[in-house]
């Protein structure tokens, strides 16, 4: 490992780094994961942690996942070109109003993903672990999976799948006023049907139509 | 099981409590931050969401968070009148810009024979009801001929709308007494979509010459028009009017698979100077003797047209490029 301390200073294409895990475990980083963290690379630029060498601490990610995330990273490091380097909040607005597919994941990712979804909860772990470390390809993979997951499922299997107990979703939560994004408020409108919609029916999405 | 003695009132009281109740969640998937949840709701259809919207409070205040409402495609399964009434009364949002909706397609079923759905007065009174922000407007597969609370359809929609498409679409045909159309809207009306920049009716081939003449008056900024495989759309001097009246403000013009000739393109070279995308693949009586004045077209950035028509079209472009004078002598023609 001590050769490494030499190459940092080269300062050239193969870079090296280190981070630690939240349980200790240390596990070096090359290109193919800076390029498509956006976390360690925000990181990188801010602190200038080339001099002093030390591994970078990621306390919220467990070394498993982080490991997985490293491979994950080696074997696309190739398709970054594809990947627009969408740094302006324009080009996240754009894509929220494309179709968005989700069948369209590629075998090699599906064999890597199936290593969390056969362990119940690690699943969410690396989604975690990639919302935390922003690998946007890492992140598409796995909400996808869960999408999938969802799919053609009625509600009762979909809370016993992800283990969620009932909980009566209740009136008027689907206002505006009440979205995660929404910063407006208003349409009481809205609500007053909706509220008359729900309070006849606990919202039974079979009888959507007809 | 102890419920079966209760009251009327009782139970009432019970459902209340248990909405008000709060429930612990400790599911694994109760983790993942809300953003995340969005993100994956994102690739869920309508009905998926919908479910998604019952499986409890967190759930629910996601599904129906307005990232998600700003664009409702149904267009994942065909649906009639009635269930698309039945939805809008339903899910009634004011955030929503863009509508897609799928009619019945034509055909048979075990029964009957099956015609497309009716634009009824009705579902374009309930979307302009439950969409009052609607922007653009999908429609495939539905029909607009007469219907029995014959009324002008389109007045219906909501007038702020930025763009109407309407595919595999059947119009309203000729008459004897010719009157008999729906983009024709009244005097007395007094309607217009002023905000309309675009228009399609791609793949409606009962769409007519007799419809379009209509347009100006009824979308007077049209930005861009479509009429791609109308192909009853032929060369005729209303045709040309129309298109000529977009002097002003038309940038996209779709005629593939029309029946139009050179003496339509004539006039568009002639007049709608602002074109940057044209359109007349497979339009079989346009001739290659059109190109000097499809190179008058100075803004034109795409032309999709047949192989040889294109390369005569780029060569001569190369030509004319540094030779402004000659172009303008052949435009004058």
């Amino acid at each position: 490992m001590a050769t490494n301390v030499e190459e940092t200073y080269l300062y050239s294409s193969p870079t090296t780094f280190k981070v630690s895990s939240k349980d200790g475990e240390i596990f070096d980083i090359d290109d193919s994961f800076i390029n498509q963290s956006k976390t360690i690379k925000n990181m990188l630029n801010v602190l200038d942690i080339a001099d002093n060498h030390m591994p970078i601490p990621l306390q919220n990610i467990k070394g498993t996942m982080l490991n997985a995330a490293i491979v994950f990273c080696k074997y696309h490091k190739n398709d970054l070109l594809s990947i627009p380097d969408d740094e302006d909040e324009d080009d996240f607005e754009r894509d929220a109003y494309e179709p968005r597919r989700s069948d369209d994941i590629s075998e090699w990712d599906k064999e890597f993903i199936k290593q969390f979804t056969v362990e119940e909860g690690t699943l969410f772990d690396i989604i975690m672990a990639a919302n935390y470390l922003d690998i946007k390809a890492l992140l598409a993979v796995g909400c996808k999976t869960i999408a999938n997951m969802v799919r053609g499922k009625n509600s009762d299997q979909v809370r016993q799948m992800f283990n969620i107990s009932y909980d009566p979703p209740g009136e008027g939560l689907n206002t505006p006023r009440n979205s995660v994004t929404s910063k407006e408020s208003g349409d009481n409108q809205l609500l007053t049907t909706q509220e008359k919609e729900s309070r006849c029916k606990t919202p039974s999405p079979e009888l959507m139509y007809d | 099981m102890q419920k079966c003695g209760m009251s009327v009132h009782a139970r009432k009281k019970a459902k209340k409590t248990l909405e008000q109740e709060i429930v612990v969640q400790d599911g694994q998937v109760f983790m993942l931050p809300e953003e995340t949840l969005l993100y994956i709701f994102k690739y869920l259809n309508i009905s998926e969401l919908i479910i998604a919207g019952s499986i409890c409070k967190a759930w629910r205040r996601i599904a129906y968070d307005d990232e998600l409402w700003k664009r409702i495609d149904l267009t994942y399964r065909p649906s009639s009148v009635h269930q698309l009434m039945t939805f809008f009364k339903r899910f009634d949002r004011s955030i929503t810009t863009e509508l897609r909706i799928q009619g019945l397609p034509k055909g048979y079923t075990k029964f009957k024979r099956v015609n497309l759905c009716q634009c009824s007065k009705s579902l374009c009174d309930q979307i302009q009801k439950s969409y009052k922000n609607l922007k653009d407007l999908y429609m495939f597969e539905f029909s607009f001929r007469e219907t029995h609370d014959r009324a002008q359809h389109i007045s219906c929609l909501p007038r702020n709308l930025e763009s109407i498409h309407l595919i595999k679409c059947e119009m309203p045909m000729m008459t004897i007494q010719g009157n008999l159309d729906f983009l024709m809207v009244k005097n007395s009306m007094d309607f217009f979509l002023p905000r309309l920049q675009v228009l399609s009716f791609k793949n409606s081939p009962c769409i007519t010459l007799l419809s379009v003449s209509y347009l100006p008056k009824l979308c007077p900024n049209l930005i861009e028009l479509d009429l791609s495989k109308c192909c009853r759309i032929s060369s005729s001097r209303s045709l040309s009017i129309m298109l000529m009246s977009y002097e002003r403000t038309l940038r996209k013009l779709h005629l593939q698979q029309t029946n139009i000739d050179d003496d339509t393109i004539h006039c568009i070279c002639r007049k709608l100077k602002r074109l940057v995308f044209f359109d007349i693949r497979e339009c079989k009586n346009v001739t290659i003797m059109i190109v000097p004045n499809l190179c008058t077209l100075n803004q034109l950035q795409t032309l999709l047209a047949e192989e040889q028509l294109l390369n005569a079209y780029v060569e001569m472009k190369n030509m004319t490029q540094d030779e402004e004078n000659e172009t303008d002598a052949i435009c004058i023609d």
